[in-house]
């Protein structure tokens, strides 16, 4: 997300002007009358003016012999953007901000869209909003989200349900939801009530947003008979329908559609119907409302885990560099495949001897799919059996890479011992592995 | 009065800012996807609403899309960021600038211009100023132009709230011109001379459609109104001089509406009537009420009479008011200046509806029925505008009789943001200089076109300069003159083909091939010019020139193929000597025989020499 540049133009001021202000450009074959705007491209020969018409031109500052000024501008007011943050939960919708595009506003001077807006602005237009507590925590573009920003909304979600909240509502940036909504199905035990990730995928400042009906959507989730963590997002390309996925099972599938989420391997767990506010479970998986006081918080994480993708020609010394870590994830190839070379092919390079090192040197290794849907079996072919042979992790498991990675330095914050590390990533804690893979799953 | 006009001309590229091809006029693509959205009011850049949007929003509509898989893809749909610009589409534009004299932007910005009564999926149509000033020659002399944007044609209603996706995002060139026009006849012909010389440079398309006319209205204390999509130019005239007398109309009716009322404005308060109407032999009042409609009316005081004023051919100012009406989904109202017994309400109805509504000789009063929310929503849009008392600023849609309907109010300058998915695009001077070579290529290969066209007798001169849509485009073909007849035209006559039968093939025995009911767009301008060829060559003669044409365009054959397949090589040179001796016929019985493979001046020359 590019963020805004500020400050006047240093070539404005070389003809005395400074953005904002209402100018005449004099150029040696025209006249332009507007308002002088900051520039938001890089280059610097240019100059953009807001025409009366309301229209945007950018003038060759060579062609510039003088800038008259009509009117200085106003000074401009500071916009508030964070409100108090003392806030009653009790009985209401706790609606926590974490910045991203459902809370993004345009900056009009610039045209650069940066996070802004407030959680109260957010709400303008929602129905019942009397119901629904708002809280900003901070706001963050969701690629640059990291596992301590995880903590803190674990934590903020975690008092907010103690001190009464009925459910939850995440405004969030979408690239990374599904990190956060994997953390948080990990570290809040036991939730007695939904909480519900949602965000947009068209920002606020236009028509056709889909921030409006994904908040009225997570918002009917959150005070249904539900527990769990979910993602909430469009379920197609309507504005009728949104789909409530777990949080463990979620995954950004596409980089710009409404409908981006899918649940992966299972049902999602309901579709949130708009125009008559129902919400229809779908998944049997779901859980009903559950008592507070079984609720707690487990925040602790080693952070020292890595992704890494495989594919033909990957370098052994790729995998040899992980040795620094102590938990690593490789997204294998199909049902589970690393280029080992069983038959010994004089063009192929395996990696196998790099992956027994890490293996054998305590780094905990965990092998999920690239094909994403579906489960990994290392016992089909042979050379998965060899990796099976190894310790590696993940035989049987149906989780996102995603998923397995945010599991992975979960379960080392808590173990060390590599014998249980395996048993706890291959056993289903939070519904991260489900019990079948279900025919209407893919 | 002052009047504007802006011309919307469809460029002929592919879509604006993704890479589907542009429908032709009025073709649709088979609407394969469809989904629905609704769409909200957003704070501009001045942190205001603007007030057009507002209103589409209170609307509150459910808006169906129509996707064809053809000409749209996750652009259209708002499920992917735009492109960037179609360089064609911005060529085009350039070179119209050129066209104009308008001074090119150093840079362009593409901007968002908020739309959200459901024509573009995003809520917003992308626009941007491509040229400054310039001007168009007129009998009155020079007009100027302001400005020549670029911008996305919105999606086509195909009923209430359902839009079809296929024109959506076609580039268009929008050319606005200053309010000079003192008469609709000027503004009319402003607008012919600019389409014309828009279709000459070839770079737009053609047909039903693609180019729409707005006009920008100002009276003496009346008000500035947008009436859209004028789609006859000859319609522009009427259209200005009923918005003329319609606002004149209105300036007088509120005056006496002020007068009398002594400058004190009135409440809106609604009476349920349904009572009344419970019994009523009026057909369309029971039946609505028999679905659970409910019956409303709200008194206009001191306004008796006025709302049976005629203020455009078939519209009074009741009409005006029902156009407001409308807007809350209700098909109208009735009003006290119609002749409510007509509608079958019956004498003691009308009483009692006077009696609740407290209606004395000097007042008026408005009738709705419907779902009793509409109703109540629609009497106080018609109280609104009842007590603007004068023009309100309006967008209104043109209607094809010349008068027009309001659509929203007239949007304010909080309706333009940049589209931030875009970056800034810098105009080079290398497009400059193509613009520029291009529309100079335009302009000699129009010259040497005039210069060919002038061997011709005058009359078929004209014919040749009309014909038009018998042959279809072939983009490949040069010369790139627009008009595919005359380009063919050019070519032969370029390759040694005499003019007037280069000129008679393509206006009277195409035309009289189209009248057989042959489609001669089988044929383009490629195909054509390899028939002349052909003929320069020798292949066949000018008698057979008809039939050869008919099976090319029946059998879709080449040319070659064509003379072939119907045995119509030309019989020349020795094998004409060889069958002059076979047959042993004279001149006029082997012409009559052998008419369509011999050519008679070869055949005389023969004969001629023999004696």
């Amino acid at each position: 997300m590019p963020k805004p540049k500020t400050g006047a133009q240093p070539i404005s001021e070389q003809f005395g002007a400074k953005e904002g202000d209402e100018v005449r450009v004099i150029c040696s074959d025209a006249v332009y009358c507007g308002m002088l705007l900051p520039r938001q491209a890089k280059s610097d020969e240019f100059i953009t003016l807001k025409l009366d018409s309301g229209y945007n031109i950018g003038i060759q500052i060579s062609k510039i012999s003088k800038i008259e000024i009509i009117h200085k501008a106003a000074k401009k007011e500071a916009i508030t953007q964070h409100e108090s943050q003392k806030q009653k939960f009790s009985e209401k919708v706790a609606l926590l901000s974490c910045g991203g595009t459902i809370a993004s506003r345009i900056d009009y001077r610039t045209g650069a869209v940066y996070p802004a807006l407030t959680p109260s602005q957010l709400l303008a237009g929602i129905p019942k909003a009397d119901q629904i507590a708002p809280k900003m925590l901070f706001s963050v573009a969701s690629e640059d989200l990291s596992p301590q920003h995880w903590v803190k909304i674990a934590q903020e979600t975690h008092s907010a349900i103690k001190e009464g909240a009925i459910g939850v509502v995440i405004t969030h940036g979408t690239d990374t939801m599904h990190y956060t909504s994997a953390a948080l199905s990990f570290m809040l035990i036991c939730p007695p009530c939904p909480i519900v990730l949602t965000g947009s995928q068209r920002s606020s400042d236009r028509g056709s947003s889909d921030a409006p009906i994904n908040l009225s959507a997570a918002i009917l989730a959150a005070k249904a008979d539900l527990a769990g963590v979910f993602i909430c997002m469009h379920e197609g390309l309507s504005d009728d329908r949104c789909s409530l996925i777990f949080g463990t099972k979620a995954r950004k599938m596409h980089t710009s559609r409404r409908d981006a989420f899918r649940s992966i391997n299972v049902s999602p767990a309901a579709t949130i119907h708009l125009d008559s506010g129902k919400v229809e479970k779908i998944s049997e998986l779901c859980k009903s409302r559950a008592k507070t006081s079984d609720f707690k918080l487990d925040t602790k994480l080693n952070t020292n885990v890595a992704i890494q993708y495989i594919y033909p020609g990957i370098k052994p010394s790729a995998i040899a560099a992980l040795s620094s870590y102590d938990g690593v994830v490789l997204v294998g190839t199909g049902l589970g495949h690393l280029p080992i070379n069983l038959s010994n092919d004089p063009l192929a390079m395996p990696i196998l001897k790099e992956v027994c090192a890490l293996l054998d040197s305590g780094v905990a290794v965990y092998l999920a799919s690239q094909c994403i849907y579906g489960r990994v079996n290392m016992n089909v072919y042979t050379n998965g059996r060899v990796l099976l042979e190894k310790g590696i992790m993940g035989h049987q498991c149906d989780m996102t890479p995603e998923t397995a990675y945010v599991k992975l330095m979960w379960v080392l914050g808590h173990e060390k011992n590599p014998k249980k590390v395996k048993e706890l990533m291959e056993m289903n804690l939070v519904g991260e592995i489900s019990p079948k893979s279900e025919l209407t799953g893919y | 009065m002052k009047c504007g006009i802006e011309i919307h001309q469809r460029i002929a590229a592919g879509k604006l800012f993704c890479r589907c091809p542009s429908p032709s006029a009025d073709e649709m693509g088979q609407k394969e996807v469809s989904f629905t959205r609704k769409l909200h009011a957003v704070r501009s850049e001045l942190d205001e609403v603007d007030r057009a949007a507002l209103f589409e929003e209170m609307r509150q509509r459910n808006i169906v899309y129509k996707a064809p898989t053809r000409y749209s893809c996750l652009v259209e749909a708002d499920e992917e960021p735009p492109a960037s610009i179609n360089p064609h589409a911005l060529h085009a534009a350039l070179v119209f600038c050129h066209l104009f004299g308008s001074r090119i932007v150093d840079e362009l910005h593409v901007m968002r211009k908020i739309v959200i009564d459901g024509s573009n999926t995003s809520g917003f149509q992308r626009t941007a100023v491509v040229g400054i000033g310039g001007s168009v020659s007129t009998s009155f002399g020079k007009v100027g132009i302001q400005t020549i944007c670029i911008e996305e044609e919105s999606a086509g209603i195909v009923q209430g709230n359902e839009f079809d996706l296929s024109r959506l995002g076609i580039p268009l060139v929008e050319i606005s011109t200053e309010p000079v026009f003192e008469s609709g006849k000027q503004a009319e012909e402003a607008a012919l001379q600019i389409g014309t010389l828009l279709r000459k440079t070839g770079l737009v398309q053609r047909g039903i459609g693609t180019i729409r006319q707005d006009l920008n209205i100002s009276v003496p204390g009346g008000a500035r109104v947008e009436i859209k999509g004028v789609q006859e130019l000859s319609l522009i005239a009427t259209t200005i001089e009923i918005e003329v007398q319609r606002q004149s109309a209105l300036i007088e009716i509120s005056k006496e509406a002020k007068e009398r009322l002594n400058d004190k404005q009135f409440q809106p308060i609604f009476v349920d009537l349904t009572d009344i109407f419970s019994q009523t032999g009026s057909q369309m009042i029971s039946k609505a009420i028999g679905s659970g409609a409910k019956v409303f009316g709200m008194k206009l005081p001191m306004h008796a009479g006025l709302l049976g004023k005629q203020i455009a051919p078939g519209r009074r100012y009741g009409t005006e008011l029902a156009d407001y009406a409308r807007l809350k989904g209700l098909r109208g109202l009735l009003h006290s200046d119609e002749d409510l017994l007509s509608y079958g309400v019956s004498e003691d109805e009308l009483l009692e509806v006077k009696a609740a509504l407290s209606v004395s000789q000097k007042d008026a009063f408005v009738l709705c029925f419907g779902d009793q929310q509409k109703v109540k929503d629609a009497l106080f849009q018609v109280w609104k505008r009842a007590t603007v008392f004068g023009v309100p600023e309006e967008t209104r849609k043109a209607n094809p009789d010349g008068t027009s309907s309001f659509m929203r109010p007239l949007p304010g300058k909080a309706r333009m943001y940049p589209e931030t998915d875009l970056p800034p695009i810098i105009i080079s001077p290398e497009m400059l200089q193509q613009a520029k070579e291009a529309l100079l290529k335009l302009e000699e290969a129009q010259k040497e076109i005039d210069s060919l066209i002038s061997l011709l007798n005058p009359e078929l001169a004209a014919q040749l300069r009309q014909q038009k849509d018998t042959i279809s485009h072939n983009p490949s073909f040069e010369p790139k003159i627009p008009q595919p007849e005359l380009a063919v035209f050019a070519f032969a006559v370029q390759n040694g083909v005499e003019p007037s039968f280069a000129a008679s093939t393509i206006t009277n025995t195409l035309q009289s091939l189209k009248r057989e009911g042959v489609n001669t767009k089988e044929l383009d301008e490629e195909k054509l010019a390899s028939f002349f060829l052909a003929f320069k060559e020798g292949l066949f003669v000018k008698a057979a020139a008809a039939d050869i044409l008919r099976h090319m365009c029946n059998k879709k054959t080449t040319v070659k193929q064509a003379v072939e397949q119907l045995g119509l090589r030309k019989i020349t040179g020795e094998q004409l000597a060889n069958l002059v001796k076979k047959e042993g016929l004279g001149f006029a019985q082997l012409m009559q025989k052998y008419r369509l493979r011999v050519d008679a001046a070869e055949l005389q020359k023969l004969f001629s020499n023999s004696k």
